[in-house]
């Protein structure tokens, strides 16, 4: 992450603008991984100023990669928190930092439904944004999760 | 936006503070080895 994820300009500056980043060095601090329960490296956690964790990545992200899961992990907080407004405006950046990211674009849409509905309290978005998850991606364990509606419909 | 380079927190309790004002705290476990 060091040699090549960080030093990317996009990578440090959607750090700065977004997020107070702290680095631990676990050779040095090897406390920290019982602290957060981490036995693994690299290990990046999204939590916010009350130590709520609100998202979690284990192993090493490439910058385009590590970009769409900081864009999911700021719409997951807003979702945790409630925040269904700014959820449903953090969605399309999700959707857009993740694009052609097999593992994440799936569920930046999933998500992006979910804000949507919970914003409007209007199913019917939920449904048809679930229905094109479905049909884009019908073999992603995110689709396979917006997939039931089809079933009870 | 503050440049290019990322400015590092070390203290898990000074950042949660920091983000106060309307952040999230991003924590990095690594090894160097």
């Amino acid at each position: 992450m060091g040699a090549v994820t960080y030093p990317e300009p996009n990578v440090a500056s959607y750090i700065e603008a977004h997020f107070v980043p702290v680095q631990f060095n676990v050779v040095e601090r090897p406390e920290v991984k019982g602290q957060f329960h981490a036995p693994w490296t690299p290990t990046l956690i999204v939590e916010d100023a009350e130590g709520r964790e609100h998202r979690r990545s284990e192993g090493y992200l490439d910058p385009a990669r590590f970009l769409g899961e900081m864009a999911l992990a700021r719409l997951k907080a807003s979702l945790n928190r409630f925040a269904y407004d700014k959820a449903l405006a953090l969605s399309e950046e999700a959707r857009r930092l993740t694009q052609g990211d097999p593992a994440r674009e799936p569920e930046a849409m999933y998500w992006s439904a979910v804000a949507a509905y919970r914003a409007s309290d209007d199913v019917d978005r939920l449904l048809k944004m679930w229905d094109k998850l479905v049909d884009r991606f019908p073999d992603t364990e995110w689709g396979k999760r917006a997939a039931y509606t089809r079933f009870v419909k | 936006m503050a440049g290019d380079t990322i400015r590092w927190r070390h203290d898990i309790d000074r950042a949660r503070e920091e983000a106060q004002q309307g952040k999230l705290v991003l924590v990095d476990l690594f090894n160097p080895h």
